[in-house]
């Protein structure tokens, strides 16, 4: 097959010389596409709740918010298990020990956790936000106008960074000593985990515990877990330290 | 309306068939997006060391950054200890050890990073050492609550 593509940079950056995590988008790597977002609360904490029906059939990507606090948003670590998504909906699993109505903030992707895929390392050298003139590439939401000035009416926008999806998989259900994966970026980059207990049936949200948890150096990914769970991660060309 | 858009299918898949999952780009489906036009920026690195000390408990304030947007955003912040690879880069809210935690929240204007102390019932704790921390936070344009 030929070899077509598009990229653009991100505000300031030089598209030929930039590094992969400095590119608004390249066709030659997925993003993290936005299937449904939207707040629910679940009215009894004690009991299960269906959140969302996405019905894609497959286990997509996730990330939950808590709105415990009112006004405030945090990442619901503190209720990773209680999050539990399958091949057709998001679920609220109820908890005895908790009570009262919770209020969260949910996303749903279009990616597949059980996917496994490696994006090509085109260029990891950090380059310098410069002047290259006034050109970009941006994408209004469908009945939104392409002047608006509220970066949320885009799809995708030259002067805004978004998730690029370097590498994800998934490792289980054995894990007599922590997992070790190459990811080859040469910075430690930003990921995201999930885990299954179910055979991979479903996944839930994978909060640091002293026996699940997933880090990253400039090497490896590395993914510990207790035994009889796999873990899907999702590694994005986005370095947490350089320099 | 007319139906205007934009789909840039990944390498091997031909743009015509390809699902939202085999493009990197589809215009149905947007994508979580971090301003790079905003002073103080919307993403970052933070050192901070907690030093060898008595801590009583309670919530304490690590840092402070303005974003602005006026209503409450979605936001991740990455941290942990400098000294223990395992303890490195973990998504927040996390523990370390069992009295120490770090957390963030974002308001319609703030995000903050802090620490907390809890020593399950004596009142406080002593840090025998200094604990170096690092932390790279994210706040998107998209909503968050």
């Amino acid at each position: 097959m030929t070899t077509f593509g598009a990229k653009a940079s991100q505000l300031g950056y030089e598209v030929d010389e930039c590094a992969d995590y400095e590119l608004t988008f390249s066709s030659e790597f997925p993003m993290l596409k936005i299937e449904h977002q939207g707040s629910v609360t679940i009215t009894d904490s004690k009991q299960n709740q269906d959140i969302y029906t996405h019905n894609l059939g497959y286990i997509p990507a996730f990330w939950v918010f808590d709105n415990k606090d009112s006004g405030k948003s945090r990442l619901a670590n503190l209720y990773s298990y209680n999050f539990v998504v399958n091949s057709t909906k998001l679920s609220w699993v109820g908890d005895p020990s908790l009570s009262g109505a919770h209020t969260f903030y949910y996303f749903i992707f279009r990616w597949n956790l059980l996917t496994e895929f490696t994006g090509a390392v085109i260029n990891t050298e950090q380059t310098s936000q410069g002047s290259y003139g006034d050109y970009g590439i941006k994408v209004a939401k469908s009945g939104k106008s392409i002047n608006s000035l509220d970066y949320r009416d885009y799809v995708i926008h030259s002067n805004c960074k978004s998730p690029i999806i370097h590498m994800t998989g998934v490792v289980g259900p054995y894990f007599p000593t922590c997992a070790l994966i190459p990811h080859y970026l040469g910075y430690a980059p930003l990921f995201f985990q999930w885990i299954s207990d179910d055979n991979k049936n479903s996944f839930k949200l994978m909060a640091k515990s002293p026996e699940e948890y997933v880090g990253s150096d400039e090497t490896y990914i590395i993914i510990c877990s207790i035994d009889n769970t796999y873990i899907s991660y999702m590694v994005f060309k986005d370095p947490m330290y350089i320099g | 309306m007319s139906e205007y858009g934009i789909k840039i299918s990944l390498p091997g898949y031909d743009v015509k068939t390809a699902t939202p999952e085999q493009c990197a780009v589809h215009s149905d489906y947007p994508v979580p997006k971090i301003a790079m036009d905003k002073t103080p920026s919307h993403f970052g690195i933070v050192h901070y060391t907690i030093p060898k000390g008595t801590y009583v408990d309670g919530t304490y304030n690590i840092f402070v950054t303005v974003h602005g947007w006026g209503y409450v955003p979605t936001a991740l912040v990455y941290g942990g200890n400098d000294l223990y690879f395992g303890q490195q880069n973990s998504p927040l809210p996390l523990s370390i050890g069992d009295s120490l935690g770090l957390t963030y929240y974002v308001d319609d204007n703030i995000l903050s990073i802090d620490y907390t102390i809890d020593s399950f019932g004596s009142g406080s704790i002593v840090l025998d050492a200094d604990i170096p921390l690092t932390f790279k936070y994210y706040i998107f344009v998209e909503d968050g609550a």
